[in-house]
C-alpha cells in the first residue's frame, strides 16, 4: 500500500474516533469524574487511580493494558489514529498553515523546550496524584476533556472544557506543541513505544535526498536525519568509505547505484537496521513516508536499467 | 625519510574513472597516477588530491606536477577529489576514522568533535579556536603520531578559507555540510537565487511572483535566465542522483516571457511587489561602473535606503552583458527592463562618464560616503604574432563592441578568422557570421573537448557552418594586399590533466586567406587607470581586493565584478555585488542588519510536485539556421508542456524546513 493512502487511512479512522468519542460515547469512555473511580481509563488514568487510592482495581488494569499492548505491537498509534486531542490539534494545524504563521525553528528538536519535559509532566502528575489522593490531572487533561466535551459533564461543568482550546493554541508556537513537550499519556505510551515492534522505514538506498519527510513531520523527529545520518556516520560505513579511498561519497549527488560494491554493500547492511526511525517520539502519523516522493512513485533509475540491458545483450 | 612507498604498486581511488591498484612508475606525479592510471575524473575537474591514504598530504591541484616519491608518506595510496568535494567534511572523516582506528591520540578526539561542529550550522568552533587546537594536536603528536595529524595540518595549510567560511560564515563551498544550506543549487549559485521556490511558484501557477522571488535575490535573473553558462546549480543539482540535472535556466526564460505575458508588460511584471526603499540613510554611494556587479550593488544598496549614483563610461548600461554578449543571445529590451525596474530603487545612472577622465576617485571620495568600483575587464589581450598583419589584429571587445551596438565593422569583408577558443571567440565568429561573413574559420590551442566555450555554443556555432580547428596555434599573420595570410600549425594533443603545451608538430601548417582578423584571447582590467587613480593592483592584473569583503586597501573603497575576479561568468559578477553591497551597508550603518526577507510566503506552504519522469528535451528549441541570420533571439522559450515536465523534475522544489536563507 502507498503510504500516501495510509495517510488517508489514518485520517479517516482519526475522524471516525473523533466522532466515537465525541457523540457516540459522549462522555462515556472517559467518565473521569474526581471522587470517584470509574470503570475504564487511559493508562495515566489507571496510574493516577491506583496510586492515589492505593488499591489495584482490576478493571482499569485492563483498560490500561490495552493502550500499553496496542503501542508495544504497532508503535505509539494512539496519538495519531486514536486520541481526539490530537484530532483536534490535526484541525487546528489546517488553519495554522493556512495563515503561513512564523514558527520556531522546525529542524531543531528541541527548538522551544526539551522533549524530555514530558517525563517530568508525568512524574509530577503520578506524584501529585499521590499527594491529593485523586486523579488531579484528569481534571486538567485536554484529551479527556475532549471527550466529554459534548456529555453531561461537559456541557454540566464547562470550565474544564476551556482547556482544550488553551493547550491546542500551543499549537500556535509549534506543531502538536502539546503531544511534543507537555503530554504525560504520551510521555508513557513513548517509553511504551521505545519496545516497540513495527516501525516506519524509509528508503535507503533509493533516498534522493528531498528531505519532505523532515519538513513533514509533526513531531520533529527529524526522520531523515536520524536515518540517513546515522547510517552515514556509523563507524563500519565510515571505514569501509575511508579505505575505498571515497570519503565524501555518500554526501554528493550520486545514486546508489554507482556507489562502489564495497560501500553499498556496508551501506545496505547497516541502513537495515539504521533506516528505521527510533521509537519514542515517533507517533507513526505517516507524515513522512507520505511526503516521500520515492515512496509514492517509485524509483526508477534510469542509468541503472540501459546499463542491465546491455549486460543481458 | 622512510623507504619508498611507492615502489611497486599504486592505488588509485576517489572520484575517478577506473579505481584500482596498479604497478607504478618511476619518478611519477599525481597528474600520471589519476589521469593516466585512474583515467581522469568522473565528472568533474579536480580540487585536490590526499596522497598516504587517511594519514596522507593534501595536495591542490595546481601541485598535481608533483612526483609523489618525494612525500614521506605511510601508505602507497592516491585519492582524487573534484571540485564538488567539501574539505573540511572529507578531512572530518579521515580524523574520524583515524580516531576510530588508533583511539585518542594525538588530540584526535578533540579534533574530530571540531570538525564535526564545524560541519553543523549549530557549531560553536572559531577559526582561531580551531588553528589553536592544530597546534596543540601538533604538539601532543610529536614525532611518532604526526602521520595521523597530517591531513589536517597540510589541509589546513592549502585551503585555510575553506575552514574559516566553515568556522565563521558557516558556508560549504562544495555543498556537503547539509545543515548549511536549504539546496545545493542556492547553496551554489553565487547570487544565492533560491532556484527551487521559484519553480515552485511556477508550478503553482504564478511565474510573475517566481520571478519576483528570484529576483529578490538577483535583480538580473531573466538576463541570466538567458546567458547564465558554466551553470552552478545545474553541478550540484540533486537530480543527478536519477538522471540529468534540472535545467535550470531555460525554466527562468520560461518564467520571464510567461510573466510579460501574465502582466500585459515586461516593466509591469519585473515591477510586481513594488519593492521600494522604505527608509532613507542619507548616505550616499558612487558606484562606478554600470555592469552586472555595479548595478546589483546599485540595486541592493538602493533597497537599503542608501543613495546611489553609478557612473558608467558607456552611453549604454549593463557592461559587457550589453557590448560583450550579441543581442541573439540576449534581447536588448530584455536587459534594459531590468536596469529600469533597478532605477527605481532610487539609483541614479550617469552615462558617458568615465573614471580617470570625467572624474577622478578623490572626486567621488570626497563627494559621496563610500565608492565601488565595478569597471570590468575590457581591456584585450593583444597577440603579439610575427608578421606584418600582427598590428591589424582586431581584438575581441573593439569587434563585439561595434558588431552589437552599432551593428556594422568597416572592411569586415566575406572571410574571417578567429583567434580564441572561449565564449567569446564563439560570440565573435557568431556575430561575424551576421555581419555578412560566410566564411569563418576558429582556431583555438585546446583540444576539441577541452574548450573553454560551452558545449551548446559550440554546438550552435557548428551549426551555423563556422569551422573549428582545435589544438592550432598560430603563427604568423601576414598581409596580402587588402587580405591577411594566417598561418597556423598543429599542436600535439595533451595528455589528459596536463595543461601545458609541447612545441607545435613541425610541418602540420594550415594557410588561410581571409579579409579580417580577430583575436578573442582573454581581457584584463584597465589597471593603468586605476594605478593612476591610486588603488592598488594585484600581478594578476586585477584590482587588489578581499574576496570575502570586497574592500579594497583604500578606506571607503570597495571593488567587484571582473575586475577583481578577473573575467568570468555574469552571474559571479552579480554574486560579488550583493555581498559588496551587504559589506558597504555595514561599513556605512555600523551594527544595520543585512539581508532582505525571502519572499518564500508567497508559496504559502505549497510541497511541490514531483516526477519521477526523465526530461524529453534538455535544450530549448533553436530556430532553423536560415532564419537567424540577424540578431532576433535565436533561442525559443520552452512550451508549457516542456516546462512543466522540466519544473517537476526538481527534487527540491518547496523544500522547507529552511536555514540560511530564512522562511
Amino acid at each position: 500500500m502507498k503510504p500516501k493512502t495510509i495517510l488517508k487511512i489514518r485520517k479517516l479512522v482519526q475522524f471516525l474516533f473523533f466522532v466515537f468519542f465525541l457523540v457516540f460515547c459522549a462522555g462515556a469512555v472517559c467518565a473521569f469524574n474526581i471522587n470517584e473511580t470509574g470503570v475504564f481509563a487511559c493508562t495515566l488514568g489507571a496510574l493516577e487511580v491506583i496510586i492515589g487510592s492505593g488499591t489495584i482495581y482490576a478493571s482499569l488494569l485492563i483498560t490500561g493494558a490495552i493502550m500499553l499492548v496496542l503501542t508495544i505491537l504497532v508503535g505509539r498509534v494512539f496519538c495519531s489514529w486514536i486520541c481526539p486531542f490530537g484530532a483536534v490539534i490535526d484541525y487546528l494545524e489546517l488553519l495554522i498553515k493556512r495563515i503561513h504563521l512564523k514558527r520556531a525553528d522546525k529542524l531543531k528538536a528541541n527548538a522551544v523546550i526539551n522533549p524530555k519535559t514530558k517525563y517530568g509532566v508525568l512524574i509530577g502528575t503520578l506524584a501529585a496524584a499521590g499527594i491529593a489522593k485523586r486523579p488531579v490531572f484528569c481534571a486538567i487533561c485536554p484529551i479527556g476533556n475532549t471527550c466529554r466535551a459534548a456529555g453531561m459533564q461537559g456541557v454540566m461543568i464547562g470550565l474544564e472544557t476551556l482547556f482544550v482550546p488553551l493547550f491546542a493554541g500551543l499549537s500556535f508556537i509549534k506543531e502538536r506543541f502539546w503531544c511534543r513537550y507537555l503530554c504525560p499519556v504520551g510521555a508513557v505510551l513513548a517509553l511504551t513505544d521505545k519496545l516497540s515492534v513495527l516501525r516506519v522505514k524509509l528508503p535507503a538506498d533509493t533516498c534522493i535526498r528531498c528531505k519532505r519527510c523532515e519538513n513533514a513531520c509533526p513531531m520533529g523527529v527529524n526522520p531523515w536525519t536520524k536515518t540517513h545520518k546515522r547510517v552515514k556516520e556509523d563507524p563500519a560505513v565510515i571505514a569501509a568509505l575511508v579505505e575505498n579511498g571515497t570519503p565524501d561519497v555518500l554526501y554528493r549527488p550520486i545514486a546508489f547505484s554507482t556507489l562502489p560494491a564495497e560501500v553499498a554493500d556496508v551501506v545496505t547492511a547497516t541502513a537495515k537496521k539504521g533506516c528505521k526511525i527510533p521509537g519514542g517520539e515517533c507517533i507513526r502519523c505517516y507524515e513522512c513516508a507520505a511526503a516521500c516522493p520515492i515512496l509514492n512513485e517509485g524509483f526508477t533509475e534510469k542509468v541503472d536499467v540501459v546499463e542491465e540491458a546491455a549486460i543481458s545483450a | 625519510m622512510a623507504t619508498n612507498v611507492f615502489a611497486n604498486t599504486v592505488t588509485v581511488q576517489g572520484t575517478i574513472k577506473t579505481p584500482g591498484t596498479y604497478k607504478a612508475e618511476e619518478n611519477m606525479s599525481i597528474i600520471t597516477a589519476l589521469f593516466k592510471l585512474g583515467g581522469g575524473s568522473a565528472k568533474r575537474a579536480f580540487k585536490f588530491a590526499i596522497v598516504g591514504g587517511a594519514t596522507g598530504e593534501v595536495i591542490e591541484e595546481y601541485r598535481f606536477d608533483t612526483v609523489v616519491n618525494t612525500l614521506d608518506v605511510e601508505e602507497p595510496t592516491i585519492m582524487g577529489f573534484d571540485i564538488g568535494s567539501c574539505v573540511v567534511n572529507t578531512i572530518r572523516i579521515l580524523t574520524t576514522y583515524n580516531y576510530q582506528k588508533h583511539g585518542n591520540v594525538a588530540c584526535l578526539k578533540e579534533l574530530s568533535e571540531a570538525l564535526t561542529e564545524m560541519c553543523d550550522v549549530d557549531g560553536e568552533v572559531s577559526f582561531e579556536q580551531f588553528k589553536a587546537l592544530v597546534e596543540k594536536a601538533k604538539e601532543a603528536a610529536g614525532e611518532e603520531n604526526k602521520a595521523l595529524i597530517r591531513p589536517i595540518v597540510s589541509a589546513l595549510a592549502v585551503f585555510p578559507d575553506e575552514f574559516m567560511e566553515h568556522c565563521d560564515m558557516k558556508y560549504c563551498a562544495g555543498s556537503c555540510c547539509e545543515t548549511m544550506y536549504r539546496t545545493p543549487c542556492a547553496n551554489a549559485c553565487p547570487a544565492d537565487v533560491d532556484l527551487p521556490g521559484t519553480f515552485a511558484l511556477l508550478q503553482m501557477g504564478k511565474p510573475i511572483e517566481s520571478v519576483a522571488l528570484g529576483r529578490n535575490d538577483n535583480p538580473f535573473l531573466l538576463t541570466c535566465g538567458r546567458i547564465c553558462e558554466d551553470l552552478p546549480c545545474q553541478k550540484f543539482c540533486l537530480r543527478q542522483i536519477i538522471d540529468k540535472p534540472v535545467y535550470t535556466r531555460s525554466l527562468h526564460k520560461y518564467a520571464g516571457v510567461k510573466a510579460a505575458e501574465l502582466a500585459g508588460s515586461l516593466d509591469a511584471a519585473l515591477d510586481y511587489p513594488a519593492l521600494r526603499p522604505t527608509t532613507k540613510t542619507g548616505k550616499r554611494v558612487a558606484v562606478v561602473g554600470a555592469g552586472p556587479a555595479g548595478l546589483t550593488c546599485a540595486y541592493f544598496l538602493g533597497r537599503y535606503g542608501h543613495e546611489v549614483v553609478v557612473y558608467e563610461a558607456m552611453s549604454v548600461g549593463g557592461g559587457m552583458m550589453r557590448v560583450g554578449i550579441p543581442d541573439y543571445r540576449l534581447p536588448v529590451e530584455l536587459l534594459n527592463a531590468e536596469i529600469d525596474h533597478i532605477c527605481k530603487m532610487g539609483v541614479e545612472i550617469k552615462y558617458n562618464m568615465a573614471m580617470g577622465k570625467d572624474f577622478t576617485l578623490q572626486q567621488l571620495r570626497d563627494e559621496y560616503d563610500a565608492v565601488f568600483v565595478a569597471i570590468g575587464a575590457f581591456k584585450a589581450n593583444r597577440l603579439n604574432l610575427p608578421g606584418d598583419g600582427s598590428a591589424d589584429i582586431v581584438t575581441a571587445v573593439d569587434f563585439l563592441y561595434a558588431g552589437n551596438l552599432k551593428r556594422e565593422w568597416p572592411g569586415l569583408g566575406k572571410s574571417v578568422f578567429v583567434i580564441g577558443g572561449g565564449n567569446v571567440a564563439v560570440d565573435c565568429a557568431r556575430v561575424a557570421w551576421r555581419l555578412g561573413a560566410d566564411d569563418i574559420v576558429m582556431s583555438c590551442r585546446e583540444e576539441y573537448h577541452r574548450m573553454p566555450a560551452t558545449v551548446d555554443e559550440i554546438h550552435h556555432t557548428e551549426e551555423e557552418g563556422i569551422k573549428i580547428y582545435p589544438s592550432y596555434t598560430p603563427l604568423d599573420v601576414n598581409k596580402d594586399g587588402d587580405k591577411y595570410i594566417v598561418r597556423i600549425q598543429k599542436l600535439p594533443t595533451r595528455p589528459e590533466g596536463e595543461w601545458r603545451w609541447d612545441d607545435p608538430i613541425p610541418g602540420e601548417i594550415l594557410e588561410f586567406k581571409v579579409d579580417t582578423v580577430i583575436a578573442a584571447i582573454g581581457q584584463y582590467a584597465d589597471i593603468d587607470m586605476l594605478k593612476e587613480q591610486g588603488l592598488e593592483v594585484t600581478p594578476r592584473r586585477t584590482l587588489k581586493a578581499d574576496f570575502h569583503t570586497f574592500e579594497t586597501p583604500m578606506e571607503g573603497v570597495f571593488g567587484g565584478g571582473d575586475c577583481v575576479l578577473s573575467p568570468r561568468t555574469a552571474i559571479e559578477a552579480v554574486g560579488t555585488g550583493k555581498r559588496a553591497a551587504d559589506t558597504i551597508h555595514k561599513y556605512l550603518c555600523p551594527g544595520a542588519k543585512t539581508g532582505f526577507p525571502s519572499m518564500r510566503k508567497l508559496m504559502n506552504n505549497y510541497v511541490g510536485e514531483f516526477t519521477m519522469k526523465e526530461a524529453e528535451q534538455q535544450l530549448s528549441y533553436v530556430d532553423e539556421v536560415a532564419d537567424r541570420r540577424d540578431f532576433h533571439e535565436a533561442e525559443q522559450p520552452y512550451t508549457d508542456e516542456q516546462a512543466f515536465l522540466e519544473m517537476k523534475r526538481c527534487i527540491c522544489s518547496a523544500k522547507t524546513g529552511l536555514r540560511r536563507m530564512g522562511e
